[in-house]
Formats: C-alpha cells, structure tokens, sequence
C-alpha cells in the first residue's frame, strides 16, 4: 500500500494523525522536563531543609546549658546594673549620693561638675554592641584628711563600681581644713546589651505562648462537657457522677418534701384551728389533721422518690417535733412538678364534700344512738406507707367526727347546766363564729404560697377533752342549728351545711 | 506449457494486507505505544513528586517550629558573648581602680611628723570616656607629693619619705617609681630652716595597675 494508492479523506487522516501525534509527543515531553525539573527542585529543597533541621536539632541540643549560662549571666549583670547610673537624670543620681555621703563623713561638699560633658552623646553615637562608658564628676570638697578618708571609704564600700581617678588635696583655710578635689567616674550605658536581653525575652515568651496554644489545642476537653448538668440527656450520656449526685438522697431535702408539696392545696378545715407563726417554729402546734401524710403516700410509689422517703425518721404518734421539715431544698420543689405531680395530687380530691355526705347519715346516726363517743382520738403521723390507704379513706370522716363531736359537746354541757335554751343560742353563735374562723383560715390557706408551709412546725397533740356526754337532746339541738338559717358567711360552708341540714331532714 | 493469465478483480483500496500483522495495527501501535510509555513515565514521576512535595510539606512545618527556636539560640548565643564580654569589662573596671582609701593610709603611716604636706595629688591621664574592650579600661596614676621638711636633718626626713613611700603595698604596686623632683631650702616664719619638696611618682605600667 502506497500514499498514491490511499484515498484523499485517508491521506488528510493521517497528515492530522502525524500532526496530533508530534503535537502530543512535544507536549509530553516539555510536561516531562517541568515535572523533571520540578522534582529536582523539590528534592534540592528537601535536601537543603532536612539539612537545616539536622543543624537545628544538633545546636538546639546544646540550648539548655546555653540558655542557662545565657540567664545566669544577665542575673549576674543586672546586679551590676542596679549600681550604675539610670539612664535618665543621673547627674541627679549621683549629686544625691555625693552629698548625702559628704554629709555623713562631714566633709564639705562645694561643687560636683561632670567632666566631659558628652557622655550621653558619645554613647548614643557609638554602635558597638557592647561598651563600656565612664561618667565622670569631679567633686570640689573641704575637709579633713581623716574626712576624706572616710568619705572615699563610703563610697566606696557603698558603690563597688565607683573608681576614683584623681585626688588632689591640698592647703586650705587652715591646717585642718583642705582643698579637696576628687575626681571619681562610675561604669556607663552598657550600650545594645539590653536591648538584646529584651529581643530574647520577647522571643522566649513568644515560643512559649505557641508551645502553649499547640498544648491546648492537643488536649480534649471532655471535663466541662461533663460538669455541665444543663439536661438530664447530657448528664446520663457523659458518665460522670453528677447526676447521682442530684438524685441521691438528702435526708433534710426528703423531710421538706411533705410539707412543701403537699399543704397548700388542702383547704382542710383543721388547718384553720392551728395559727402558725413563722418565727417560732417549736411552739407552733401541728393541727390534728395533718396534710404532709396523704402526700408523702402519693410521692412514695415513684422510684425516685422512694429513696428520698427511706430516709426520714418515722414520725411517732407522740408530740415529736419535726426538725427535718424546716428546711425547704430547691432539689425537691424543682422534682415534684416534674413527672408525679399527677399522682401526687390525686389522693387530694378526697377530701371534697361529697363523700362527707354519704356518711353523714351514718354518722349522725352514730352520733344519736351511742351516749358517749369519744371525740377523734389525737392525731397522729404515722409511718406515711401504712397510712397511704386508709388516711385518704378515713380522713373525712375523722374530721366531720370531730367536728360533730365539738359541737355535740358543747350542746351536752349546756344541756347538764341549767338555762339549756339560752345558752344554746350561745353556742349555736359559737357555732357561726367557729364556721366563720374555719370560712376565714380556709380562705387564707388557699392564698398561702407553698413555702409557706414549709415552715418548720412541731407536732403537738391538740388537746381536747377526752368524752363527750352525748344526748338524743344534744343531737335534736344539733339538728336545730344546722336547719337553721344563719348569715353565710361563706360559699362552701353554707352550701356545706345546707347539704348536711337537707341530708338529715 | 501454457502460461495462465492470472486475473486480480480486487481494487487497489480492497486490498488487504497479507502479513501477520495488519498496518493498520502496526500504525496504532506506533502512534499509541509512545503515548502509553509517556504516560506511564508520567505518573511514575507524578507519584515520586506527591511524595517528595508530601515530604517536603511536613519538612517546612517541621522547620517552622525549628526556625524560631534556632534564632532564638543564636539570639541567646550572641547575648551570652556579650554578656560575657560585658562582664569582662566590669572586671576590668574593678581592677582597673585603686584604692585611694588604702593608699591615704599608706601615706598617712609613713609621714614623719617633721614632714608636712602642702599638696597630694594623685591624677591620671585618661581622658577617654568609652571603652570597648578591657584594655582599655586600664588606668596610670601620677603621684605628686608637695611638702615641707623641718628639723636639723629636714633633707633626710625627705628621702627617707622617698624610700619609705615605694615599701608601702599600695604605693609600691601603683607606681612603678617615685622620685625626688625638688627640694628647696626656705625659711619659716619663726626663723627656723625648712625644706620645701616635690616628689613624683610614676604608674608601673601604662596599661593598668
């Protein structure tokens, strides 16, 4: 096959072919020889730098004892320093020294003139790195040979780096008295030396605040991811102790926790009875009813809870005070709300009405046919687990049996005395003000904020006589004053009372 | 024997090519194989590059932690001679100066009472005030002595002085000499004879004492 024999579009094919071909083959090779020459590059440059680091890390081996004389050195020079003149006013400096040394050796100082004059100039001037520079004063003094014997000797002792470079003492006033001139020079502007000082304290701090951020930047900082205890998710994640911490049980937390929660949304009558000042907690008595029961029952069944409960001494049914309840902990206030409010106050509903007049027949029933009762019996704290179910059972009935029995005591004593009818009207008064006082106390205890009950109280039995002498007449009085309209002087007694009046007719 | 015209139907563009293998072939080959050897050359030095250029990336991180703390050394090398060199001059100054204290002393030990002294001047040269190296701190005293002598043998008492100055230690090691200038006959106030003297006194070498 000839170029003759091929086609046109063949021979254009390969003129194209051969010329994209050298094209690619140049290309290629300049890309080669860049590539080429700048690997070359490359390696010389590692080669010089590997070279420098292996230079470095042979010298720098050297620096701590380098570095240590280097220190040494400027400790031993400063000391130097600090007997020199400073480098503002030192004409001022060194008069100072002179009189206040002619003064003690009581020789007569008349002139100190510097000589040369051009110090600070010549200093200033001079580029040497390290120089040493005289400041030379001549002194024109009157005095004793003895007194200037001591005044060079002071100076002397008292600037190492003085030196005298001429006396000349001659004939005075009298034979006592000479013309004294001294000629004394003191070590001068070391030149740049503290300037390199400097340069390398810079340097060092600089090198040691980068070491420090590379530190830093080095090292985790799980620690104050874990103390943070923002959510509960963020403390159960990290393992730290913290969050047990928050859940282990404090005994005087757990005490609060009755009395915080619980008090204040019961409007129980019985509060009403037991004023409770703030200020003395000890004398203050526990009403008989006491609310802290049903709600240490209802916290109990949360785990949490249990814990906080375990703790606490149980209560006894005498008159023990309760020191553990004073104290109000934020830990408790902040987990009530939290997930067992709802099973805490449920147990609170019991104390409605309602149930109260389904019992009231028997009650009232109980009150007619049995002569004595005897009135509630002292209310006590008992263990709260044992009183979970039957004090949210009982507690009504209790507190209407007191109540009834107050009242029915009242009717029977007057019905022993004589005057029956008058003093009945008396203490169906006693009645009113007594309902108004319970009216009044429950009204308050509705508005009471809840740490107002915290407030430590002492359990005290409330003392009520032990029997009542009970009546079908005191019970026919009973009957009468209840159906009797009276002033309302509250919403829920009248329509209390109303309903026991409606119940018994 | 008959010769048979052999008959070639195919066109000169159908013909193919009868060897192993086609040139077609052989011309691929030859465009495809250079590139292929240049490409492959090409990643070889690609890669040796990569690691090279790798290598020399953690090299200059390395160095640029090294830099600093090297010309900090140098730095601390350089003030360290300095340093030293400055220490040297404070040396230097020490020596350099005598003390006059000790010297006063000397003198005050060795005076006769028949010799008083009009003049005591012990001055140096130096007038530069900057000095660069230790030698240069070095400094020569003048001694000048100016008395009077009284007495039958107020001469001796002079020479004597002379004799006795040169034994003290101070003295003696600050000048290497110290002679008798002038010695003049005067008369005093009351009659009696007087001498009136000038010793000299010269450093033991020029440098320092």
């Amino acid at each position: 096959m000839s170029l003759a024999d091929l086609s046109k579009q063949q021979k254009q094919f390969i003129i194209l072919g051969i010329t994209g071909s050298v094209f690619v083959l140049i290309l290629a090779v300049i890309g080669i020889k860049i590539s080429l020459s700048s690997i070359a590059e490359a390696k010389e440059e590692l080669a010089g730098i590997s070279e420098k680091i292996d230079k470095a890390d042979s010298v720098l081996s050297k620096r701590n004892r380098a570095g240590q004389d280097f220190e040494r050195t400027v400790s031993i020079l400063k000391d130097h320093l600090r007997n020199i003149p400073p480098e503002i006013n030192y004409y001022s400096w060194a008069t100072e020294i002179i009189y206040s040394n002619g003064r003690n050796s009581e020789m007569e100082i008349e002139s100190v003139d510097e000589i040369g004059g051009g110090a600070r100039k010549h200093a200033e001037d001079s580029g040497a790195a390290v120089q040493f520079e005289s400041y030379s004063l001549r002194i024109a003094a009157r005095g004793s040979y003895e007194q200037v014997k001591t005044f060079l000797k002071s100076i002397e002792e008292e600037y190492p780096l003085v030196r005298f470079t001429g006396i000349d003492i001659k004939v005075g006033k009298n034979s006592d008295t000479h013309a004294v001139q001294l000629f004394l020079q003191w070590p001068f502007n070391l030149g740049q030396i503290t300037k390199v000082w400097d340069d390398v304290e810079a340097k060092q701090m600089k090198i040691a605040k980068r070491d420090a951020l590379k530190a830093k930047s080095r090292t985790p900082v799980p620690v104050v991811t874990a103390i943070v205890p923002d959510s509960e998710s963020k403390s159960v994640v990290v393992p730290t102790p913290k969050p047990e911490q928050i859940i282990e049980p404090d005994p005087e937390v757990m005490k609060q926790a009755p009395v915080v929660a619980v008090v204040i949304p019961d409007p129980e009558p019985e509060q009403a009875d037991t004023p409770m000042p703030k200020s003395d907690p000890i004398v203050q008595p526990i009403p008989e009813i006491v609310e802290p029961v049903p709600v240490i029952a209802a916290v109990i069944p949360e785990p949490e809870f249990e814990q906080v409960v375990t703790p606490t001494p149980k209560p006894e049914p005498t008159i023990e005070p309760i020191p553990e309840v004073v104290k109000p902990a934020p830990v408790i206030v902040a987990v009530i709300p939290d997930s067992e409010p709802e099973s805490a106050v449920a147990p609170m509903p019991k104390s409605e009405p309602v149930p109260v007049n389904e019992n009231l027949d028997s009650l009232l029933e109980s009150l007619a046919s049995e002569e004595v009762v005897e009135s509630a019996p002292e209310v006590v704290i008992s263990d709260p687990v044992a009183e979970e179910s039957s004090s949210v059972t009982n507690k009504p009935n209790n507190e209407l049996g007191s109540l009834l029995a107050s009242l029915d005591s009242r009717g029977d004593e007057e019905a022993i005395t004589e005057g029956a009818q008058s003093e009945s009207e008396a203490s169906s008064e006693d009645l009113e003000s007594y309902l108004k006082q319970l009216g009044e106390q429950q009204a308050m205890a509705k508005n009471k904020p809840e740490h107002v009950e915290e407030q430590p109280v002492e359990k005290k039995v409330v003392e009520r006589p032990a029997q009542y002498v009970s009546s079908a007449k005191s019970t026919a009085l009973l009957v009468d004053m209840l159906t009797k309209e009276k002033p309302k002087t509250s919403e829920n007694l009248s329509s209390f009372l109303n309903g026991i009046g409606g119940g018994y007719q | 024997m008959m010769n048979y015209p052999s008959v070639n139907l195919l066109k000169k563009s159908e013909q193919r090519h009868q060897g192993v293998v086609s040139r077609k072939f052989t011309f691929v080959s030859a465009v495809v194989a250079p590139i292929l050897l240049i490409a492959i050359l090409s990643g070889v030095k690609l890669f040796q590059y990569n690691g090279v250029k790798s290598e020399l990336t953690a090299n200059r991180i390395l160095w640029k932690d090294l830099e600093p703390r090297l010309t900090l050394f140098k730095d601390e090398n350089r003030g360290l001679v300095m340093n030293r060199k400055a220490l040297d001059l404070f040396g230097g100054w020490k020596n350099s100066q005598a003390s006059f204290v000790t010297l006063l002393e000397d003198i005050q030990g060795i005076v006769p009472e028949q010799v008083q002294f009009t003049r005591l001047s012990v001055q140096t040269k130096k007038t530069g005030s900057v000095y660069a190296t230790v030698d240069d701190l070095a400094l020569s005293f003048d001694l000048v002595i100016e008395g009077l002598a009284h007495g039958a043998r107020a001469e001796n008492y002079v020479i004597d002085l002379r004799k006795d100055l040169l034994t003290c230690q101070q003295i003696g090691s600050t000048f290497e000499s110290i002679k008798l200038a002038s010695m003049r006959k005067r008369e005093g106030a009351a009659g009696q004879s007087l001498r009136e003297f000038r010793l000299e006194g010269k450093s033991v070498v020029e440098e320092g004492l």
